[in-house]
Protein backbone atom coordinates (compact mmCIF):
# COMPACT_ATOMS: atom_id res chain seq x y z
CA UNK A 1 0.00 0.00 0.00
CA UNK A 2 2.83 2.37 0.66
CA UNK A 3 4.39 2.04 -2.51
CA UNK A 4 1.09 2.98 -3.80
CA UNK A 5 1.66 6.36 -2.39
CA UNK A 6 4.85 6.94 -3.13
CA UNK A 7 3.58 6.77 -6.57
CA UNK A 8 1.79 9.82 -5.85
CA UNK A 9 5.32 11.92 -5.95
CA UNK A 10 6.37 14.09 -8.93
CA UNK A 11 7.88 11.57 -11.04
CA UNK A 12 11.32 12.94 -11.04
CA UNK A 13 11.66 12.57 -7.39
CA UNK A 14 9.68 8.99 -7.90
CA UNK A 15 12.10 7.43 -9.89
CA UNK A 16 15.43 9.45 -7.76
CA UNK A 17 14.14 8.83 -4.40
CA UNK A 18 11.19 6.13 -4.30
CA UNK A 19 12.97 3.08 -3.55
CA UNK A 20 15.11 4.32 -0.69
CA UNK A 21 11.68 6.27 0.73
CA UNK A 22 10.19 2.33 0.79
CA UNK A 23 13.78 1.27 1.95
CA UNK A 24 13.47 3.56 4.67
CA UNK A 25 9.40 2.69 5.48
CA UNK A 26 10.36 -0.74 5.35
CA UNK A 27 13.20 -0.22 8.13
CA UNK A 28 10.38 1.40 10.48
CA UNK A 29 8.22 -1.30 9.68
CA UNK A 30 10.89 -3.78 10.54
CA UNK A 31 12.41 -2.44 13.71
CA UNK A 32 10.52 -3.38 16.88
CA UNK A 33 10.99 -0.40 18.85
CA UNK A 34 8.70 1.37 17.28
CA UNK A 35 4.93 -0.17 17.24
CA UNK A 36 3.53 -0.70 13.48
CA UNK A 37 1.01 1.67 14.64
CA UNK A 38 2.63 4.09 15.42
CA UNK A 39 5.05 3.99 12.48
CA UNK A 40 1.54 4.56 9.98
CA UNK A 41 0.50 7.75 12.40
CA UNK A 42 4.22 9.17 11.29
CA UNK A 43 3.63 8.38 7.68
CA UNK A 44 0.28 9.67 7.88
CA UNK A 45 1.30 12.94 8.92
CA UNK A 46 4.67 12.74 7.08
CA UNK A 47 3.13 11.70 3.44
CA UNK A 48 0.38 14.36 2.71
CA UNK A 49 3.09 17.15 3.77
CA UNK A 50 6.22 16.36 1.81
CA UNK A 51 4.08 15.27 -1.76
CA UNK A 52 2.61 18.57 -1.76
CA UNK A 53 6.23 20.02 -0.76
CA UNK A 54 7.68 18.02 -3.88
CA UNK A 55 4.74 19.19 -6.00
CA UNK A 56 5.13 22.98 -5.16
CA UNK A 57 9.06 22.47 -5.63
CA UNK A 58 7.88 20.57 -8.84
CA UNK A 59 5.93 23.45 -10.14
CA UNK A 60 8.52 25.99 -9.32
CA UNK A 61 11.25 24.23 -11.33
CA UNK A 62 8.35 23.99 -14.18
CA UNK A 63 9.12 28.03 -13.74
CA UNK A 64 5.56 28.34 -12.60
CA UNK A 65 5.52 29.50 -9.22
CA UNK A 66 2.69 29.35 -6.70
CA UNK A 67 2.96 33.23 -5.01
CA UNK A 68 0.02 33.00 -3.44
CA UNK A 69 -3.50 35.10 -4.03
CA UNK A 70 -2.77 38.51 -4.66
CA UNK A 71 -4.26 40.95 -7.49
CA UNK A 72 -4.33 40.09 -10.97
CA UNK A 73 -2.02 40.82 -12.99
CA UNK A 74 -2.23 42.73 -16.42
CA UNK A 75 -1.96 39.49 -18.65
CA UNK A 76 -4.08 37.57 -16.15
CA UNK A 77 -6.84 39.98 -17.09
CA UNK A 78 -6.37 40.88 -20.21
CA UNK A 79 -6.72 36.94 -21.26
CA UNK A 80 -9.44 36.94 -18.79
CA UNK A 81 -11.42 39.59 -20.91
CA UNK A 82 -10.92 38.13 -23.79
CA UNK A 83 -11.84 34.78 -23.28
CA UNK A 84 -15.14 36.66 -21.47
CA UNK A 85 -16.49 38.45 -24.38
CA UNK A 86 -15.48 35.90 -26.67
CA UNK A 87 -17.32 33.14 -24.35
CA UNK A 88 -20.40 35.75 -24.25
CA UNK A 89 -19.98 36.70 -27.66
CA UNK A 90 -20.20 32.64 -28.77
CA UNK A 91 -23.10 32.11 -26.68
CA UNK A 92 -25.32 35.35 -28.25
CA UNK A 93 -24.19 34.03 -31.54
CA UNK A 94 -25.63 30.56 -30.62
CA UNK A 95 -28.47 32.19 -29.80
CA UNK A 96 -29.53 34.37 -33.03
CA UNK A 97 -28.19 31.32 -35.21
CA UNK A 98 -30.38 28.72 -32.93
CA UNK A 99 -27.63 26.88 -32.24
CA UNK A 100 -28.99 24.62 -30.08
CA UNK A 101 -32.28 24.06 -32.39
CA UNK A 102 -29.82 22.86 -34.70
CA UNK A 103 -28.42 19.85 -32.78
CA UNK A 104 -32.10 19.61 -30.97
CA UNK A 105 -33.17 15.63 -30.27
CA UNK A 106 -29.55 14.76 -30.57
CA UNK A 107 -27.38 13.75 -27.18
CA UNK A 108 -25.28 16.53 -28.12
CA UNK A 109 -27.34 19.66 -28.07
CA UNK A 110 -25.69 20.80 -24.54
CA UNK A 111 -22.29 19.34 -24.31
CA UNK A 112 -21.92 21.33 -28.10
CA UNK A 113 -22.84 24.63 -26.46
CA UNK A 114 -20.64 23.64 -23.04
CA UNK A 115 -17.39 22.57 -24.91
CA UNK A 116 -16.27 25.74 -26.78
CA UNK A 117 -16.75 27.66 -23.15
CA UNK A 118 -15.09 24.92 -21.33
CA UNK A 119 -12.00 25.10 -24.30
CA UNK A 120 -11.89 28.66 -23.50
CA UNK A 121 -11.23 28.67 -20.02
CA UNK A 122 -8.53 26.36 -20.62
CA UNK A 123 -7.14 28.80 -23.06
CA UNK A 124 -7.72 31.91 -20.91
CA UNK A 125 -5.32 29.18 -18.26
CA UNK A 126 -2.79 28.60 -20.08
CA UNK A 127 -2.03 32.01 -21.16
CA UNK A 128 -2.47 33.69 -18.08
CA UNK A 129 -0.16 31.77 -16.61
CA UNK A 130 2.09 31.81 -19.47
CA UNK A 131 2.02 35.70 -19.28
CA UNK A 132 2.53 35.72 -15.54
CA UNK A 133 4.48 32.57 -15.00
CA UNK A 134 2.32 32.09 -11.92
CA UNK A 135 -0.04 29.41 -11.57
CA UNK A 136 -2.60 31.64 -9.97
CA UNK A 137 -2.31 34.07 -12.86
CA UNK A 138 -4.08 31.03 -15.18
CA UNK A 139 -6.48 31.25 -12.83
CA UNK A 140 -7.32 34.88 -12.62
CA UNK A 141 -7.56 35.16 -15.91
CA UNK A 142 -10.05 31.81 -15.72
CA UNK A 143 -11.99 33.42 -12.88
CA UNK A 144 -12.26 36.99 -14.95
CA UNK A 145 -13.61 34.85 -18.17
CA UNK A 146 -16.37 33.88 -15.83
CA UNK A 147 -17.24 37.25 -14.74
CA UNK A 148 -17.14 38.78 -18.09
CA UNK A 149 -19.17 36.01 -19.97
CA UNK A 150 -21.51 36.47 -17.16
CA UNK A 151 -22.59 39.35 -19.38
CA UNK A 152 -24.82 37.09 -21.30
CA UNK A 153 -27.61 37.64 -18.79
CA UNK A 154 -28.45 41.09 -19.58
CA UNK A 155 -27.42 40.18 -23.05
CA UNK A 156 -29.96 37.14 -23.62
CA UNK A 157 -32.61 40.01 -21.36
CA UNK A 158 -31.65 43.50 -23.60
CA UNK A 159 -31.19 41.04 -27.09
CA UNK A 160 -33.91 38.21 -27.15
CA UNK A 161 -36.02 39.26 -24.20
CA UNK A 162 -35.27 36.28 -22.54
CA UNK A 163 -34.89 36.21 -18.63
CA UNK A 164 -33.27 34.01 -16.52
CA UNK A 165 -35.92 33.23 -14.42
CA UNK A 166 -35.79 32.84 -11.19
CA UNK A 167 -33.56 34.34 -8.48
CA UNK A 168 -32.41 30.64 -7.44
CA UNK A 169 -31.80 29.92 -11.34
CA UNK A 170 -29.69 32.77 -11.83
CA UNK A 171 -27.31 31.68 -8.54
CA UNK A 172 -27.15 28.29 -9.96
CA UNK A 173 -25.95 29.89 -13.49
CA UNK A 174 -23.07 32.32 -11.32
CA UNK A 175 -21.30 28.99 -9.22
CA UNK A 176 -21.84 27.11 -12.66
CA UNK A 177 -19.82 29.44 -14.14
CA UNK A 178 -17.21 29.96 -11.58
CA UNK A 179 -16.70 26.05 -10.76
CA UNK A 180 -16.06 26.19 -14.90
CA UNK A 181 -13.73 28.43 -14.91
CA UNK A 182 -11.88 27.23 -11.79
CA UNK A 183 -11.63 24.11 -13.11
CA UNK A 184 -11.07 24.51 -16.94
CA UNK A 185 -8.67 27.48 -16.07
CA UNK A 186 -6.94 25.34 -13.49
CA UNK A 187 -6.23 22.82 -15.85
CA UNK A 188 -4.90 25.37 -18.27
CA UNK A 189 -2.35 26.89 -16.22
CA UNK A 190 -1.32 23.07 -15.53
CA UNK A 191 -1.08 22.50 -19.05
CA UNK A 192 1.04 25.74 -19.20
CA UNK A 193 3.56 24.93 -16.42
CA UNK A 194 4.24 21.27 -18.25
CA UNK A 195 4.59 22.65 -21.64
CA UNK A 196 7.18 25.31 -20.54
CA UNK A 197 9.09 22.67 -18.55
CA UNK A 198 9.33 21.14 -22.20
CA UNK A 199 10.35 23.96 -23.57
CA UNK A 200 12.56 24.78 -21.46
CA UNK A 201 14.39 21.39 -21.95
CA UNK B 1 13.30 34.02 0.73
CA UNK B 2 13.86 30.33 -1.30
CA UNK B 3 14.65 27.64 -0.10
CA UNK B 4 17.92 26.97 -2.35
CA UNK B 5 18.86 31.07 -1.05
CA UNK B 6 19.06 29.68 2.25
CA UNK B 7 21.75 27.30 1.51
CA UNK B 8 23.51 29.64 -0.69
CA UNK B 9 23.64 32.47 2.24
CA UNK B 10 25.85 31.55 5.16
CA UNK B 11 24.77 32.67 8.48
CA UNK B 12 20.64 32.67 7.48
CA UNK B 13 19.12 30.53 9.62
CA UNK B 14 18.50 26.50 8.66
CA UNK B 15 15.12 24.60 8.92
CA UNK B 16 15.44 22.41 12.30
CA UNK B 17 14.69 19.23 10.25
CA UNK B 18 18.27 20.87 7.68
CA UNK B 19 19.70 21.48 11.02
CA UNK B 20 19.72 17.88 12.64
CA UNK B 21 19.94 16.07 9.49
CA UNK B 22 23.64 17.80 8.94
CA UNK B 23 23.96 17.15 12.90
CA UNK B 24 23.07 13.47 12.45
CA UNK B 25 25.80 13.93 9.13
CA UNK B 26 28.63 15.36 10.84
CA UNK B 27 30.48 13.02 12.44
CA UNK B 28 30.18 9.92 9.96
CA UNK B 29 28.27 8.75 6.67
CA UNK B 30 24.46 7.31 7.07
CA UNK B 31 21.81 5.95 5.23
CA UNK B 32 17.97 7.11 4.98
CA UNK B 33 16.64 5.16 8.17
CA UNK B 34 20.17 5.44 10.23
CA UNK B 35 19.47 9.54 9.65
CA UNK B 36 16.06 9.26 11.29
CA UNK B 37 16.92 7.43 14.18
CA UNK B 38 19.93 9.93 14.76
CA UNK B 39 17.47 13.14 14.08
CA UNK B 40 15.02 11.59 16.51
CA UNK B 41 17.70 10.94 19.08
CA UNK B 42 19.29 13.82 18.72
CA UNK B 43 16.50 16.26 19.04
CA UNK B 44 15.14 13.99 22.28
CA UNK B 45 12.32 12.78 19.96
CA UNK B 46 11.12 16.53 19.30
CA UNK B 47 11.17 16.30 15.54
CA UNK B 48 10.39 12.41 14.13
CA UNK B 49 10.85 13.19 10.80
CA UNK B 50 9.08 10.40 7.71
CA UNK B 51 10.48 9.00 5.12
CA UNK B 52 9.16 11.81 2.80
CA UNK B 53 10.15 14.92 4.71
CA UNK B 54 13.55 12.99 5.13
CA UNK B 55 14.19 12.64 1.19
CA UNK B 56 12.75 16.06 0.43
CA UNK B 57 15.20 17.82 2.69
CA UNK B 58 18.04 15.52 1.49
CA UNK B 59 16.76 15.91 -1.71
CA UNK B 60 17.36 20.12 -1.25
CA UNK B 61 20.80 19.39 0.85
CA UNK B 62 22.06 17.58 -2.00
CA UNK B 63 21.41 19.99 -4.30
CA UNK B 64 22.35 23.00 -2.51
CA UNK B 65 25.89 20.99 -2.23
CA UNK B 66 25.82 20.93 1.65
CA UNK B 67 25.41 17.10 1.30
CA UNK B 68 27.06 14.76 -0.85
CA UNK B 69 25.92 11.04 -1.65
CA UNK B 70 28.73 8.45 -0.63
CA UNK B 71 29.93 5.92 -3.69
CA UNK B 72 31.20 3.36 -2.05
CA UNK B 73 28.92 2.24 0.97
CA UNK B 74 31.06 1.70 4.91
CA UNK B 75 32.81 -1.41 4.86
CA UNK B 76 31.16 -1.95 8.45
CA UNK B 77 27.66 -2.17 7.34
CA UNK B 78 26.40 -5.67 6.09
CA UNK B 79 22.78 -4.28 5.47
CA UNK B 80 21.07 -3.87 2.02
CA UNK B 81 23.56 -3.12 -0.95
CA UNK B 82 20.83 -1.22 -2.45
CA UNK B 83 21.12 1.63 0.42
CA UNK B 84 22.46 5.33 -0.44
CA UNK B 85 24.75 6.53 1.72
CA UNK B 86 25.70 10.54 2.58
CA UNK B 87 27.67 12.73 4.20
CA UNK B 88 28.36 16.68 4.68
CA UNK B 89 30.71 18.08 2.19
CA UNK B 90 33.18 20.72 3.30
CA UNK B 91 30.16 23.28 2.66
CA UNK B 92 27.91 21.35 4.86
CA UNK B 93 30.84 21.26 7.88
CA UNK B 94 30.82 25.45 7.36
CA UNK B 95 27.41 25.96 7.05
CA UNK B 96 26.59 23.87 9.91
CA UNK B 97 29.10 25.19 12.49
CA UNK B 98 28.30 29.23 10.72
CA UNK B 99 24.58 27.79 12.56
CA UNK B 100 26.12 26.83 15.74
CA UNK B 101 27.36 30.17 16.04
CA UNK B 102 24.51 32.00 15.13
CA UNK B 103 22.34 29.98 17.38
CA UNK B 104 25.32 30.88 20.00
CA UNK B 105 24.90 34.33 19.54
CA UNK B 106 21.06 34.35 19.27
CA UNK B 107 21.90 32.74 23.14
CA UNK B 108 23.86 35.57 24.28
CA UNK B 109 21.04 37.77 23.30
CA UNK B 110 18.22 36.12 24.80
CA UNK B 111 20.55 35.54 28.35
CA UNK B 112 21.19 39.89 28.18
CA UNK B 113 17.46 40.41 27.57
CA UNK B 114 17.03 37.44 30.48
CA UNK B 115 15.14 35.37 28.30
CA UNK B 116 16.62 32.47 30.12
CA UNK B 117 13.83 29.52 30.20
CA UNK B 118 12.53 28.93 33.69
CA UNK B 119 14.07 25.27 35.24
Amino acid sequence: MYRLLVRLYPREFRVRYGPDIEQVFQDMIQDHEIPTLLTWLSVSRDLPHSLIQEHLVNLRGRRIVMRGIHAPEPGSAIAGLVVGLGIMLFWLAGRGFHLGRLVEGTPWTADVLLLLPCALFVIAGFIGTRRTRNFIGGVWAGVIAAVVSLLIIPGDSLVFHRSVGSLFAGVIIVMTSGALALLFSGMGALLAGKTTRRSAL
Amino acid sequence: MSRRRQFAEPGEPLSPTAFYILLSLRSQERHGYDILKKVRDASAGKINLGPGTLYTTLKRLLEAGVVVEVGDRPTADQGDPRRRYYRLSDRGHRDLAAEVRRMERALVLARAAQLEPSA
